[in-house]
Order: C-alpha cells, then sequence, then structure tokens
C-alpha cells in the first residue's frame, strides 16, 4: 500500500505508516507502579484500580490504527480549513490565454474562476481554463510522476540527478562539434520564458528555437508585414465595432482568443432602454461555427469562395473608398450579402471590422486592405499594442525537419505534440529518429514523448512559476497553487539548469521582473518593484500605463495587387471540400485528456466524446447518410472513416471534421478504454505558401456501410414552433420593447402564495448575451461535484449536467405555418440558431415538490426548490413531473462503478481531491439538479453577517455569484435577490423582454429569459416575420391550456 | 361448558330441516342448534337468533380510522412540520381525503373480521366439535338438549317424519 | 313450508343432484395425486419466477441503470407492469363483491378463483413501486413512521403514496376476505380428510379451518360479515384504481394531466381483469372438468361484461382526443397526435386493436361459445391493457414541453425479464392455489342446489331403535 500512497499535507509524506514509529511504542510504566504500590491498603487498592483502568484505556488508545490524514500540527498561515484561499494565477495552453483566480480548500485547488479585475475577460473564463483543473490530479499512467528514459521500446524512470548528470554533458559535446540543437516549443507568450530558452541558446550557440503550433495564425502577422510593413498581428476590438463581418473565423468558439473576443462583442450586443443598438454581424462560412450560430446573418460560403468573396467585397467598398478596383471571379452567395455588408461596413467605417479565419498570406492581405479602407486601424484594430499570443521562433519545424538529420540533440517541450498535430507526421517522426539525443518535457507519455530518448517531465500549471504577456503592455503573472504533487520539474528550471544556471523557478521570474518593471519602478512617485510585485501577484497582472500617445492610421506600404492575382489564381473549386475546425471544448487537442471537456457537448452539434464528418442535409439526403451513418473522406494519400452527423447550416459540397481527436497515446481518457477518441484530421491539412491550410479542396467521401450511434446530448434539432425561445429583430424593438413577448399570461392562484420575507433568489438569462459556448457547464460541472458518465450512458441520454444549453434550429417556415408536424421536426438548410441555458427554474409552484412521497424535495423560504439528497429514495416521480426535464438521476453509482466507462481519472482516488468539500457526492438511485449553488448562498449570506457583525446583514448585490454566472464571458446570466428592488435581477425581470419559459402552466418559475434581439437588415426582418407570427399563432392557441 | 346429552336428528334436505323445526317450535320444543355445510336462509327466527350487530361496530372501526388518519395528517403538516410543498398551503385538506379514506375501509374492514372471530369463537387450529363428521359435507345436523325435552317420542317423530334420515342421542359439549 | 327459491337459480349447476357430489368435484385435485402435467407447469413457472428475482437482484446491487431508462423517460416497464397488475386484480374483488350486492349467483362459482388472481396479481403489482427505486431498502421510508430524523415525515401530497395506502389496503383486505370465504370449505376438506384418515392434511386443513362447524348462529354473523366486507371492498375497489390512475391525473405532463382519467382506469382495469379472469377459467374449468360449475353460461356472461368494458376503454380513447383538441393546448393536441403517427405509433395501434376492435367479436354468441376462439380473444385483451398503460405512460413522457430534452425509451433486457418473472410469479401461485385449495367455493354452490335428491349413504342409514 506504500505504493500509489498520495499524500495530501507534507507532514503525511513523510509519515512513517503504522507501528514503524518509536513514538506509537512508548510504554507505561504499569510494573514498576504495581511493585512500589504492592504493600497497599484499600486506598492503594483503589488507586490501582482506576490507574489500571486508565492504563488500559490509554494502552488501548497506543494500538489505535494510525490514519494518514493527519490534522496540521502547526497551523498554515492564512489557511482556516472550511474557509476557500483564492489565487491569482493565469492559465495559457498553447491557444488561448485567461488570467484566472484559483479557489483552493485545505490546500487543494478545487476550482478556476474568473479574475475580475483582469482587462482581458473581466470575470470570464472558458470551457478548457475550468476543466484544466482535473488535470492537475490525473494520475492515469501516462502522466509521468518522475523522468524517464527510454530502455529499448519502454520506459525506465530514472533520478533527476542522474538526468542532469548526463544531458548537459551530451548537448555541450553536440555544441561543440558544431551539430544544431533544436528547441521545439509552442508559441511563447512568457517573458521569462524568453529568458531561459535565451539563456540555453547562449550556453549552446549551436541551439535554435523552433517554435510550432498545432494551430497556426502566421498568415495575419505576414499580411501585416507585406501591406503595412510591421510584422504583428493586431489586437481585435469587437467590442468597438458596430459592424463585423467575419469569414469562415469563429472568433466567438476557437479564433485565437475566443474567450476575450467574446465578452468583446456580446457588449455591443446587449440592448437596454438606454442602449437600444446592436451591432450587426455578418458569417460567411462553410461548416456552422458557434460565431454562425450567433451571426444577424450567416451565409454558407465555401472555402474555395472565400477569396472571391473578399475581392467583391473589397471592391465594393474600393467602388465607396474610391480605391483602385480588381476583377475577380463572379462568386454566388445567398442573398447577395457581400454588397449588404459593404453597405453596412461603409456606413459604418471606423467602427467596423472584417476578419478572416483563413491561414493563407494573401487573403489575410486582402483583409488588411479592407480594414485598411474601413478606418479600422486605431479603431476597431490596435497594432500599437498588438497581440502576442503567437509568437515566432529561429525556425519553423517544417524548415528545421530537414537539419534533423545531422542534429545533436532535439528538446520538445510538453506543449506541443508534433508526432501527433503535424501534417506531415511521419517525416517529422522519421527525422527524429535520426537524432541521437531526443528530450521531451511533456508531463504526459503523449505520441511525441513516445518516441524521445528521455523525457523530464514539467509541472502542471497550477505548480509551476510564470508570466505572460498576451498583449503588448499587459504583464500577466502565474503562481503555483499546490506543492508539486509528482517528482515533477518546471520546464524553465530544468532548460535553466542545464544552461549551468543553477537557480529555482521563482527567484528566475522574479529577477526577470525587477528587471522588466525597474523603468516603471524608476520613475518618481511610482510603486517600489516590490510593491509593484505584491501588487501584480495579487492581482494576477499589471498593465503598464498607456504613453497617451494615440496611434495614427498606419500608411499602406504597399498595393493589395498581387495578393488579389495570387488568391483569385488560387481558387480551384471542386466537388468536395473538407473543412476542418476546432471545436470549442477540445480546440487543437492538448488538453484532450480530461473527461470534462469530452463531457461538455458541443455547442452546435451537442454531440460528445467523438469527432465527426459534418454533412449538409441535402447532400446528405442526395448520398443517403444519416447522422451516425459510416463514411470515408479522403484527401490525397490519408482517409479517414467517421460518423457522419448531417449538420444544418453546413455549405453544400463541403464536410467538416474536427481536430484535436483521434490521438492513441497519452492517458486514460485519450485511449478511452483501448479504443481511442475519434479520428485524427491533421494530416488533412494542406501547406499553402508555406503555411498550413485548415481546409481543403478535392476530398472524396464514400459510404462504408457501417453505423455508429453518435452520443447526443440533445436529439431533436427544433423547437416545433413552441413559445419557448422568443426571438425579435431590432428594428421590432425598437417599434415595440415587447416585441415577440406581448403575451403575458393570466395567472389564477388557487392558494395564497407563501410569503418570502427573508430573500427571495432569482435568476435573468439574457438570451441575447448567450452565445452558447458551454464555459458554464464545466464551471457548474467542477463547483457541483457533478460526475462524467462516458459515451455509452450519454446515448442512452443519462447525461448529468444540471446545467444544459439547449440549440434550436429555425424551421420551415411554411412547415410552421401549416402546423405540418412531421415537417416542423426538420430544421431548415440554413437554419437560425438560437441557445437557451436551461437549469433548474426553481418554480414556486413545483410540481416535482407535489409528488415526492418522501418529501426529499421541498421549497425553501427564500425561494429555493431544495433537494435532500439522503432522503431520496430514487422514485423518479419529480423527474417524470419536471416540465424543463432538468432533474438528473444516479442510475449508478457513477463515483466509483468503472465498468460504465472504463478507468477515468476523474472517478479515481486522486481524481476525486478536485471535489468542493462543500457539496455532496450523490449515491446510486438518488435525483440531483440544480441547487442556485446554494453552498456559495449560505456562505454569501454567513460572511455579510460576520462582516457586517450583525445578525440582519445581507450580501449585497452582485456580492452572490452562481458558478455559471461566475463563468459566463458575457455576463448573460444574473442571479440575484428578488425581493431588493434594486438589484439587477429584479430590474432585469420587470423589464419589457423578460418572460417565463413555460409561463403557461403556471409552476412561477423563478428564472427569467430576455427575448433575443437580432439585428437584421429590413428585408431579412420582413421574410423573417413570419416565422415570428406562425410561432405566435400557435404559442397564444396553447395558452388557453 | 360441561358434557351434555342431545338429541340429533340428521336431514340430507334443508327444506326437511325447516319444515322440522317449525313442528319443533310449534311444539314448545326449543332447538339447541342446526348445524349445516351451507346456510339455510330463514332458519334464524326458529333459533331465534338475533341480528348481529358486527354492522355497528364495523361502522365505529371506520369513525376510528378517519378519525386518526386526519389528526395525524393535520396534526404532522399543520403543527410538527409545516414546510412548503410546491406552493401549496401548509395544511391541504383536499389532499388528505384518499388516505382519510383508505384508512377508513382499512379499519373498518380488518376490525370487523377481528370481532367476528372473537365474538364466534373462532382460531386457528381450534378443534372442531362435531355431531356428524359429514356436517361439513352434505348432513345437516339438528341438535335439541336432551334434558329440555319433555315428550321424547313426540320429538323423535317429528324429526323422522320431516325427513330426518337418522335420529340418535349423543353426549356432546355443543358447540 | 320452506322460502321461494327462483328456478333461474338451476342454470348455473349441471348434473349436479346431491350437495355430496359438489363436494367431490371441488375437493377431487386437492385429494387426489398431482398430476405430472401439474408438477411440470409448476416447475417452468417456478423456473421463470426464480430468473424474474435473479434479475432483479442484480437490478438492487448494481442500480436502475441496467434498466432502459433515461432522464426523459423515468419510467417505462416498471409503472406500466404496476398498473398492469393492478388492474388484473381488480375483476376478483369486482366478482366477489360487486356481484354479490348485486346478488348475481352466477358468481359464486367464479369468486373464489378469481379472488385468487386477485391477489396473486397485486402481489406482482407491489412489488414494482419498490423495485423500482432501485434501493429496496429504503421502501421502508413510505411508511409514515415516526423517526429520529428531526421528525421527518411523508408527504400526504403525493399520489405515490396514496397509492402505498390504497394498495396496502386494498390487498390486505381482499386477503382477509378470500380467506374468509374459505374457511368453511377449509372444514368440509379437513373432515374429508379425517374420513380418509389422513392425519397430516386434516391437521393442517383443521388449522385453517379456526375450528368452523356450521352452527346456524355462526352462519347468520358470517354471511352479514361477507356482505359488509363486499360492501367495503366496492368502494376500495374503485377507488384503488382511481388513486393509480392520480398518478398521472395529478400531474403537469400532456398526457398525464386527465380528468377523465380516474373513471377511464377503472373500467381499464375491470375490462383488464375480465380478460384474465376468462384466461384462466376456460384453463382451469378444461384442467380440472368443472364445466358444470363453471359452466358456459358463466363465461357467456364474462364475454358480455368484456364487451362493454372494452366499449367503455374505447370510449374513453375517443373523449381523450376530443377534449385534446377542445382545450386547444398545444402540448395535448402534439401529445395524442404524437401517439398515433409519433415514433410509438405502434404500441397505440396494437392497444386500439386489442382492445377496442377484438372484444367487439363477443357480440356473436358463436364466438362467445367457442372456448377457443374466447380464450385467444382474452389474451389479446391482456395484452392490449399492457400496452394501454405502456403508451400513456411512455409516449406521454417521452415527448412533453422542451424538444430538447426529447428521447426514446428501449426496455433492457433485465427489465424485461423482471416483467416475465412476475408472469411466473404470478402462475406459480395460481397453480398452487388450484392444487392444495378448493378452486371453488362449495358451500356457496351448494345453496344454488335445489331439490336434491337424497345421497345413497343416508338411505342406509339404520334407524335408531323403536
Amino acid at each position: 500500500m506504500r505504493e500509489n500512497r498520495y499524500w495530501q499535507t507534507p507532514e503525511q509524506l513523510h509519515a512513517a505508516p503504522a507501528g514503524t514509529d518509536p513514538k506509537q511504542e512508548r510504554d507505561i510504566p504499569v510494573d514498576e507502579l504495581l511493585e512500589n504500590a504492592l504493600p497497599s491498603g484499600r486506598r492503594d487498592f483503589l488507586k490501582m484500580m482506576g490507574f489500571g483502568l486508565s492504563a488500559a484505556v490509554l494502552a488501548a488508545c497506543q494500538k489505535a490504527p494510525v490514519k494518514y490524514a493527519l490534522p496540521y500540527v502547526k497551523n498554515p498561515t492564512d489557511l482556516v480549513p472550511g474557509i476557500p484561499n483564492f489565487y491569482a494565477t493565469g492559465f495559457y495552453d498553447g491557444q488561448e490565454f485567461s488570467s484566472i483566480l484559483v479557489k483552493t480548500r485545505e490546500g487543494r485547488p478545487i476550482k478556476v474562476e474568473g479574475n475580475k479585475l483582469s482587462p482581458l475577460h473581466k470575470g470570464g473564463v472558458g470551457a478548457r481554463a475550468h476543466a484544466s483543473i482535473l488535470s492537475l490530479y490525473d494520475n492515469s499512467d501516462a502522466r509521468l510522476r518522475q523522468p524517464a528514459e527510454a530502455n529499448g521500446d519502454q520506459f525506465v524512470p530514472v533520478a533527476w540527478d542522474k538526468l542532469d548528470g548526463t544531458v548537459p554533458g551530451k548537448l555541450a559535446e553536440a555544441a561543440n562539434a558544431g551539430k544544431p540543437i533544436y528547441l521545439i516549443t509552442g508559441s511563447v507568450i512568457s517573458p521569462m520564458r524568453m529568458a531561459a530558452i535565451a539563456a540555453f541558446k547562449a550556453k549552446y550557440p549551436t541551439a535554435q528555437h523552433v517554435v510550432y503550433d498545432a494551430i497556426n495564425y502566421d498568415a495575419i502577422a505576414q499580411a501585416h508585414e507585406t501591406l503595412l510593413g510591421k510584422r504583428a498581428m493586431p489586437a481585435y476590438r469587437f467590442d468597438k465595432a458596430q459592424v463585423v463581418a467575419s469569414f469562415n473565423c469563429d472568433f466567438l468558439g476557437t479564433w485565437l482568443s475566443p474567450t476575450e473576443f467574446t465578452r468583446q462583442w456580446t457588449s455591443t450586443r446587449k440592448v437596454t432602454d438606454t442602449n437600444p443598438t446592436v451591432s450587426r454581424l455578418y458569417q460567411f462560412e462553410a461548416q456552422m461555427s458557434l460565431t454562425g450560430a450567433n451571426a444577424d446573418h450567416r451565409i454558407p460560403m465555401k472555402p474555395s469562395q472565400e477569396a472571391a468573396a473578399l475581392v467583391a467585397l473589397y471592391n465594393s467598398i474600393a467602388a465607396r473608398a474610391r480605391q483602385d478596383i480588381y476583377n475577380a471571379p463572379k462568386v454566388e452567395l445567398a442573398g447577395n450579402f457581400i454588397e449588404k455588408a459593404s453597405l453596412d461596413l461603409w456606413e459604418a467605417r471606423g467602427k467596423a471590422l472584417v476578419v478572416s479565419g483563413t491561414n493563407d498570406a494573401n487573403i489575410q492581405q486582402i483583409v488588411v486592405a479592407i480594414n485598411w479602407m474601413l478606418e479600422a486601424y486605431g479603431a476597431t484594430l490596435d497594432l500599437e499594442r498588438p497581440c502576442l499570443l503567437r509568437s515566432r521562433g529561429d525556425s519553423t519545424l517544417e524548415a528545421a525537419l530537414a537539419g534533423f538529420a545531422g542534429a545533436g540533440a532535439v528538446l520538445i517541450h510538453g506543449g506541443t505534440n508534433p508526432a501527433y498535430s503535424h501534417p506531415t507526421a511521419e517525416a517529422f517522426t522519421s527525422a527524429l529518429a535520426k537524432v541521437p539525443l531526443r528530450i521531451s518535457f511533456s508531463s504526459y507519455l503523449d505520441d511525441t514523448a513516445a518516441l524521445c530518448t528521455h523525457v523530464a517531465p514539467d509541472h502542471h500549471y497550477l505548480e509551476s512559476w510564470g508570466d505572460a504577456q498576451p498583449y503588448a503592455g499587459q504583464y500577466f503573472l502565474q503562481q503555483p497553487t499546490i506543492q508539486p504533487l509528482f517528482k515533477t520539474r518546471q520546464f524553465e528550471e530544468t532548460l535553466l539548469l542545464w544552461a549551468g544556471v543553477k537557480t529555482t523557478a521563482f527567484d528566475f521570474l522574479r529577477a526577470q521582473f525587477a528587471q522588466a518593471h525597474k523603468a516603471l519602478a524608476d520613475k518618481k512617485d511610482a510603486p517600489s518593484v516590490d510593491q509593484l510585485w505584491m501588487q501584480s501577484l495579487h492581482d494576477g497582472f499589471y498593465v503598464h500605463p498607456s504613453d497617451g500617445k494615440s496611434a495614427d492610421a498606419p500608411k499602406l506600404a504597399a498595393s493589395v495587387a498581387p495578393a488579389v492575382a495570387a488568391a483569385t489564381q488560387a481558387i480551384k473549386p471542386a466537388e468536395l471540400e473538407v473543412v476542418l475546425y476546432q471545436k470549442v471544448a477540445i480546440g487543437d487537442g492538448t488538453l484532450t485528456n480530461n473527461p470534462w471537456l469530452h463531457e461538455l457537448p458541443d455547442p452546435i452539434s451537442k454531440a460528445v466524446w467523438d469527432n465527426y464528418v459534418a454533412v449538409n442535409p441535402v447532400d446528405a439526403q442526395a448520398k443517403g447518410i444519416k447522422t451516425g451513418t459510416h463514411v470515408k473522406v479522403t484527401l490525397g494519400s490519408y482517409s479517414v472513416e467517421l460518423p457522419a452527423y448531417v449538420q444544418p447550416g453546413q455549405a453544400r459540397g463541403t464536410v467538416a471534421i474536427a481536430l484535436g481527436y483521434g490521438r492513441t497515446k497519452g492517458g486514460k481518457v485519450v485511449e478511452y478504454s483501448g479504443k481511442g477518441l475519434g479520428k485524427n484530421a491533421y494530416p488533412f491539412v494542406t501547406f499553402a505558401g508555406g503555411l498550413p491550410r485548415y481546409s481543403a479542396t478535392g476530398a472524396t467521401l464514400e459510404l462504408t456501410g457501417g453505423f455508429t450511434e453518435l452520443a447526443l446530448s440533445q436529439r431533436h434539432p427544433t423547437s416545433m414552433g413552441r413559445d419557448i425561445i422568443r426571438e425579435t429583430t431590432l428594428s421590432e424593438y425598437r417599434k415595440n420593447p415587447k416585441a415577440a413577448n406581448e403575451h403575458q399570461v393570466h395567472i389564477v392562484q388557487v392558494f395564497p402564495q407563501h410569503p418570502k420575507n427573508g430573500h427571495w433568489w432569482a435568476m435573468a438569462i439574457d438570451l441575447n448575451a448567450c452565445t452558447g459556448c458551454g464555459a458554464c457547464v464545466v464551471s457548474c460541472v467542477a463547483e457541483n461535484n457533478i460526475a462524467v458518465v462516458g459515451r455509452n450512458e450519454v446515448k442512452r441520454s443519462r447525461e448529468m449536467h444540471w446545467l444544459r444549453i439547449d440549440r434550436y434550429y429555425s424551421t420551415n417556415p411554411e412547415a410552421l405555418e401549416k402546423q405540418d408536424l412531421k415537417a416542423m421536426e426538420l430544421p431548415e438548410e440554413y437554419p437560425q440558431v438560437i441557445f437557451q441555458p436551461m437549469l433548474c427554474q426553481q418554480c414556486d409552484n413545483a410540481p416535482c415538490e407535489t409528488v415526492c412521497p418522501v418529501l426529499a424535495t421541498t421549497h425553501s423560504s427564500e425561494g429555493l426548490n431544495q433537494m435532500t439528497y439522503n432522503r431520496c429514495i430514487g422514485t423518479r416521480y419529480c423527474a417524470n413531473n419536471c416540465p424543463y426535464k432538468v432533474r438528473r438521476f444516479n442510475w449508478f453509482n457513477y463515483w466509483n462503478d468503472k465498468t460504465l466507462y472504463g478507468d477515468l481519472y476523474s472517478h479515481s482516488e486522486m481524481g476525486r481531491l478536485v471535489l468542493n468539500p462543500d457539496v455532496t457526492v450523490r449515491f446510486r438511485g438518488v435525483m440531483e439538479k440544480c441547487s442556485f449553488c446554494v453552498q456559495r448562498l449560505q456562505d454569501a449570506k454567513l460572511r455579510a453577517k460576520v462582516n457586517a457583525n450583525s445578525t440582519f446583514a445581507k450580501p449585497e448585490d452582485g456580492e452572490v455569484k452562481t458558478a455559471c454566472q461566475q463563468s459566463c464571458p458575457t455576463g448573460a446570466i444574473v442571479f440575484g435577490d428578488f425581493n431588493d428592488p434594486e438589484s439587477e435581477v429584479s430590474k432585469l425581470i420587470r423589464h419589457e423582454r423578460s418572460y417565463k419559459a413555460l409561463e403557461d402552466i403556471k409552476v412561477l418559475p423563478n428564472v427569467q429569459y430576455m427575448t433575443l434581439v437580432r439585428n437584421r437588415t429590413e428585408a431579412e426582418a420582413a421574410s423573417r416575420a413570419r416565422t415570428q407570427k406562425g410561432a405566435e399563432t400557435h404559442a397564444a392557441a396553447d395558452h388557453h391550456g | 361448558m360441561k358434557a351434555r346429552n342431545f338429541v340429533v336428528g340428521k336431514f340430507w334436505n334443508p327444506d326437511h330441516v325447516l319444515e322440522a323445526l317449525d313442528k319443533l317450535q310449534h311444539d314448545r320444543v326449543l332447538v339447541y342448534d342446526v348445524f349445516s355445510p351451507f346456510p339455510i336462509h330463514g332458519i334464524e327466527p326458529y333459533l331465534n337468533i338475533k341480528r348481529t350487530r358486527l354492522t355497528v361496530a364495523s361502522f365505529i372501526y371506520g369513525c376510528i380510522g378517519v378519525t386518526l388518519a386526519v389528526t395525524m395528517m393535520s396534526l404532522i403538516y399543520g403543527v410538527v412540520w409545516p414546510v412548503n410543498i410546491g406552493g401549496k398551503p401548509y395544511v391541504p385538506w383536499v389532499d388528505f381525503t384518499p388516505v382519510a379514506f383508505e384508512t377508513t375501509v382499512l379499519f373498518a374492514a380488518h376490525g370487523m373480521v377481528i370481532t367476528f372471530f372473537i365474538v364466534g369463537n373462532f382460531w386457528p387450529g381450534k378443534k372442531a366439535r362435531l355431531f356428524d363428521d359429514r356436517q361439513t359435507d352434505d348432513v345437516i345436523v339438528v341438535a335439541i338438549d336432551r334434558q329440555k325435552i319433555e315428550n321424547m317420542d313426540a320429538v323423535r317423530k317429528t324429526l323422522t317424519d320431516a325427513g330426518a334420515f337418522e335420529v340418535t342421542e349423543q353426549i356432546s359439549e355443543g358447540r | 313450508m320452506s322460502h321461494i327459491v327462483s328456478p333461474i337459480r338451476q342454470k348455473w349447476l349441471q348434473n349436479t343432484t346431491t350437495y355430496g357430489k359438489i363436494t367431490e368435484d371441488v375437493c377431487r385435485p386437492i385429494e387426489s395425486k398431482p398430476s405430472m402435467q401439474w408438477i411440470f407447469w409448476t416447475l417452468v413457472s417456478g423456473l421463470v419466477m426464480l430468473t424474474g428475482f435473479a434479475l432483479i437482484g442484480w437490478t438492487m446491487w448494481k442500480g436502475i441503470g441496467t434498466w432502459g431508462l433515461n432522464w426523459t423517460v423515468g419510467w417505462g416497464f416498471d409503472i406500466t407492469n404496476f398498473v398492469f397488475w393492478v388492474g388484473i386484480g381488480h375483476a376478483g374483488t369486482l366478482i366477489s363483491a360487486v356481484l354479490m350486492l348485486f346478488r348475481q349467483p352466477w358468481r359464486n362459482a367464479i369468486n373464489r378463483a378469481s379472488e385468487a388472481m386477485t391477489i396473486f396479481a397485486v402481489i406482482c403489482a407491489a412489488m414494482f413501486p419498490i423495485l423500482h427505486m432501485g434501493r429496496l431498502w429504503l421502501g421502508l421510508w413510505f411508511l409514515p413512521l415516526p423517526n429520529t430524523r428531526g421528525s421527518l415525515w411523508v408527504n400526504f401530497n403525493s399520489p405515490l403514496l396514496w397509492d402505498v395506502f390504497a394498495i396496502s389496503t386494498y390487498f390486505s383486505v381482499s386477503l382477509v376476505f378470500w380467506y374468509l370465504g374459505m374457511i368453511p370449505d377449509f372444514a368440509t376438506i379437513r373432515d374429508r380428510m379425517a374420513r380418509a384418515g389422513r392425519k397430516l392434511e386434516a391437521w393442517i386443513y383443521g388449522i385453517a379451518s379456526f375450528g368452523w362447524n356450521g352452527s346456524s348462529r355462526n352462519w347468520s354473523r358470517y354471511e352479514i360479515v361477507s356482505l359488509i366486507l363486499s360492501g367495503l371492498a366496492t368502494p376500495l375497489v374503485l377507488s384503488v384504481h382511481s388513486i393509480v390512475s392520480m398518478d398521472f391525473a395529478t400531474s403537469v405532463i400532456p398526457g398525464w394531466h386527465t380528468t377523465i382519467f380516474p373513471p377511464y382506469f377503472v373500467a381499464g382495469a375491470i375490462f383488464s381483469g375480465f380478460g384474465m379472469v376468462q384466461t384462466l377459467m376456460i384453463v382451469t374449468r378444461k384442467v380440472y372438468g368443472l364445466e358444470n360449475y363453471i359452466t358456459m353460461d358463466h363465461m357467456e356472461s364474462i364475454a358480455k361484461i368484456v364487451i362493454a368494458t372494452g366499449s367503455l376503454v374505447g370510449l374513453a380513447y375517443t373523449t381523450e382526443f376530443f377534449i385534446a383538441w377542445y382545450s386547444g393546448s398545444l402540448w395535448e393536441r402534439y401529445i395524442f397526435i404524437n401517439r398515433m403517427f409519433g415514433p410509438y405509433w405502434w404500441a397505440y395501434w396494437a392497444m386500439f386493436t386489442c382492445n377496442v376492435v377484438t372484444p367487439q367479436l363477443f357480440w356473436f354468441r358463436k364466438i362467445r361459445t367457442n372456448m377457443l376462439i374466447t380464450f385467444i380473444i382474452s389474451i389479446f385483451v391482456n395484452i392490449g391493457m399492457w400496452f394501454e398503460r405502456f403508451v400513456i405512460i411512455v409516449s406521454s413522457l417521452h415527448r412533453d414541453f422542451l424538444p430538447s430534452s426529447w428521447a426514446m425509451y428501449t426496455p433492457s433486457w433485465v427489465e424485461a425479464g423482471i416483467f416475465i418473472g412476475t408472469f411466473g410469479l404470478f402462475m406459480f401461485c395460481f397453480f398452487l392455489f388450484s392444487k392444495y385449495l378448493p378452486v371453488i367455493n362449495m358451500f356457496e354452490v351448494k345453496t344454488l342446489l335445489y331439490h336434491p335428491q337424497q345421497p345413497e349413504h343416508t338411505k342406509t342409514a339404520v334407524k335408531s331403535a323403536n
């Protein structure tokens, strides 16, 4: 039992097992006492009796089994058991950066929360950042606990000293021999890491820093270099844009810094009485992305059409801007939206923005030119304080591969996994095989690490010191929140050690910080470096005061003509085009060994645990494809066989496959009980102009006859024209703030309502702000100890998420008018999409409460619908009687029944360290559901009382935040006390846009939704009006019920 | 009850029995009891059996049941532990109806049956006292207390004429 | 001077002349050795029953997840079977109680068996509410017991709790009624066994007979008690299924949220019950040669009741649809259209054909009197009524208010096995009953015999001296 023994406190680590501790063996001197006392009278006898008794008791105590959960001998400073501590740190997975607060309880991090102070997200956190905390407790075999050395085809653990003894010598050898040493990392946004690499290069002159990202954004920087003479990726300011035209760019879902962009963009979408304006978003794309789903106008566009479309847009704007026009091939897009967009953009110039997600220098040049004409630079684009999320090294991996043959050593940072994610992985692996010394810093034995001679595992980021500079002038700090769990060592430390610099990560970082901020600190009446450090460590960041000089608009350094020519020539339309996209949860696949992320349904398809081939409905019908039909997509020499997913909105003649799946090594989840998850689509990536493109033409698709049911958390695509989601257009809303929301049900109460004298907790959800990203879902999972149930259970529709995000496609308006029920079940080919977060509505007349035979669910005096887990006997009557179907039943003992989903570490002894001690873990046969984070409510109430030192004190409005609300990047969820007329939530609930879902069944929910307001062009609005009508008439019909 | 001497007339037809009883009553002969494999309707007046009061008992039991149920429920919800269930009032009288009804029936039925066993002195394993081992099959027995008979011949004649296929004297403890 | 008896009674008994013969005929299976056939079928049903128990054990060990349910369709086979079996139970009580109140003499021959059916059916039914929780050991929490958990009581608003009271009352009262009815017959068997010198049986049945000796005083009390019991059982049987129907009627789910349910369910219960009575009687009378007691007239009157109740049920179906349309409620309309043409259309049409169409064949005397066809139709009725409950529960749940949560339900082999197991249990009990207990109420049938002939043994009896 000494093996795989996890220690929860340092004392434990050193604690000896039971019995061996001499202290435990202390003997009580019974015998001699007895001797002395032998000649004794009655009193002595009694004494003896008493003593004997107590001695026996004491002896018994001595033999008590020693538990490993030892109490603190000396209480650590600022650690009160039961009171959480929050530490500001930073999360960067090679894709996006977020500044976060980590909640720790009794020394273990249990939850990631947004950092309200952070200028980037203002408290919002993405799904991946949320889930990353679970990876800390990953004890799957593939997670390395100490350095290892390849011996034949398996790895044997070695001591750090041994590694440090051998490696530097070999490196020096190589350097002296003039052999190149390649250090491969992902984009480095950390000055500290940069410095460490510099030190390494200083020590080994032949060392080259190779930067390799699975998803490459270099085209943007290149385009700016060519046209504006500055090689940089601008900072995008969607919050300043009134009109956005986005080409194949999922900036709300996965592109560059989605969480931040989501916050920016939705800040322009919130309709209030004071500000009745909404920005307008045109989305031209092939696969239905999160951004497309939220767009006012989504225009299906094949990848091969993009260049022509952009040129057309360019021309139409150039005509207005009196710039020269280029001839371009005709492009057919639905409804002449290029023209409409250009008009809107031009009218909103200075507040307009065009973005493209295509990694093609020419296309990006056209985009730059358009933005330049729209006076975007200095307004919606910032080149002065550019985005540094993507960095360059000395060379690209492709360039470096050639040198591998003669290389002395290759060092690979854990963040990158070229053997898996590189399009020509074989080329990489074969080249790598030639290198004598191959060292990986990966914490996992992933595809690349498995090919190395040595693995020097890096810390988890929550165990590391570090910093980040996502934007020029914004400096974020990263601090550890727990002692390293395993014998790992931070990447920088290792690198420095081998570079001969003997220091700790902390000291190094501190030194770097001092250096970097000396200039600032030297200014008079500026805080000292130490003050700065403490402040930054507390806030998690430091923003350099702006020098105030406004950026003057950049000049066009060159003509866009060559780019246009090249781009338009490059067009080769084909029968079938493949779009490679990232999923919101999985991204490029770095964090894929994380069950929480796999269980988070894809916002659009609602599929979990797999990737698939998204096919356009019409194409699917023509080819006889149904969701689940196995199709084989072939491009060049590579082909994958995956189940198809009939995806409304997918452009005809295109299929979309998600990247980041199909890894073979690196964790129990990745291997998913030996079967693996999905298929790898990276080999489909093609190179154009030295840059990887994430779309390709000329693919072929064939049916293989197989069928696999996909695990979908939502099975029915449309809302059947029911009065669940209310939606209007800005023009309608301007005319009438109650548009689409006129109907209010007249409630007749048979019984008098129970008074709520104290708090009355209520929630308002703004459908206009919700983009459906799903961050709240993961946050809820982390906060409320929600079990992962695995693929098969989801197939049986038994997922446990308390908060789900319903996604509805618009159905065919004619069908709606005719009330053709069968037709209403089908979405349009290119539908509108709407998201509705659905959680327990905490009804005041809760149907679930009435039917529970044992009073396991009852109503609190604060309007909460409470579950009493240990009273629940599991009749499931409440769930049946719940109109919103938000109650979840523990069909199995999900927390320790490994037979269900294979052994996911989230259910292992160590994985359970992530559990929130304030929330019960539910046994099988118990019903559970959203509790409005009652543990947070109680906590806030108590803190308010303590702080005010009064029993009557109440928490301030906004002090109480539910987990979902806390994590929402857009502030779509507002929670508070409805009894307080000044609270934000009660204002929202009284707002014209506010409505109750299923109000007519009179269960009096305490969750309200705010009508969705789309900003469509007049014409479109008119054509959609009918849809609305249809919906409303039937809504109205139903209100008699 | 100590054993006594009985005159026993055995019949195979219930109608004959009724005839015999009618005659005996006319002759002022007090019949001790009639034992038959099945109920003979209209026999009560001859044996002056009064209508049983089990019906009343049953009614009382029912009242006890309903009172108990309603009191308990109102106490629990009104006094002991008022709780807001789905926005209903603390004491939802209407919702008490089903439970109250079922409890009534429960008490009425079982109470009555138990009483029946007690008054009839029935209990599992009780030894049955029989005048004829076919009296639960196809023989009807008319038993008359010997002491209560002045004119033995007349009685025997009455029984035989009525259709008794056998008339004997037996020592028995009666019922 | 004897009481007047209407000659109509005669037709309920055939070629039976003496009381002794009735006893003979009814006791024959009890006294004779068990037939191979009987042993075989008893073993088979017992085996099926045990398999069912094994699967129940597996469910309890592993969790309800072994069934096909999900969070949209929280009830499937479990509650369907529960309502199905309770429904079957009702015919028994109806025959023994209601027909007694209406003084229907033909009930006397069949009430014993149908009461037995009630008991066994209710046993099968009562299993499911406890089983479907997945944790048997919490079944006790259903009861309003004083406890140490801060005075934690049950929810008297919950129809499920009403069920607990209704079912337990119904079961215990039926049991008592059934047993009370058997006491005189036990006495009969006791004495016959004693005469045949079979001490053990005599002793056992002696204990069971409570020392009954047929005294007129007891008879008169006895008859009153049975009368009152049936008077109590009649509203009870109606209330039980009304309350079961309230599980659905009081909820908000479209397709459940219906005021018509109580009468509709009661009619359905009687319907299914008589279907089962037919099935069992046809077998019993054939196997034990009781055609003289369970006559063609019996079978016909049962068939007539089946037509009546079947048509009632059909009326209920149509009424539901009319109301759904008339209410103008989108939810209601959809749920009923979805029942007919949605994913579970087959279940609906199976129900409709079996319950409304096939029983109409009983209008024809030829079919009524053809035991084979009657048997087949009765099986159809059973199937149809099971599907009715399935349709009501599953097709209402699987597509309720929010389309986002719509889902399908497919039973797992475990729950299917448990369902079959209950049939094993039912048949097993019924086989034991038919062997060891009088399947026909002897003393009540004897009251039907008018103008009996003199039994042989009385003729040979020696007249007492002088």
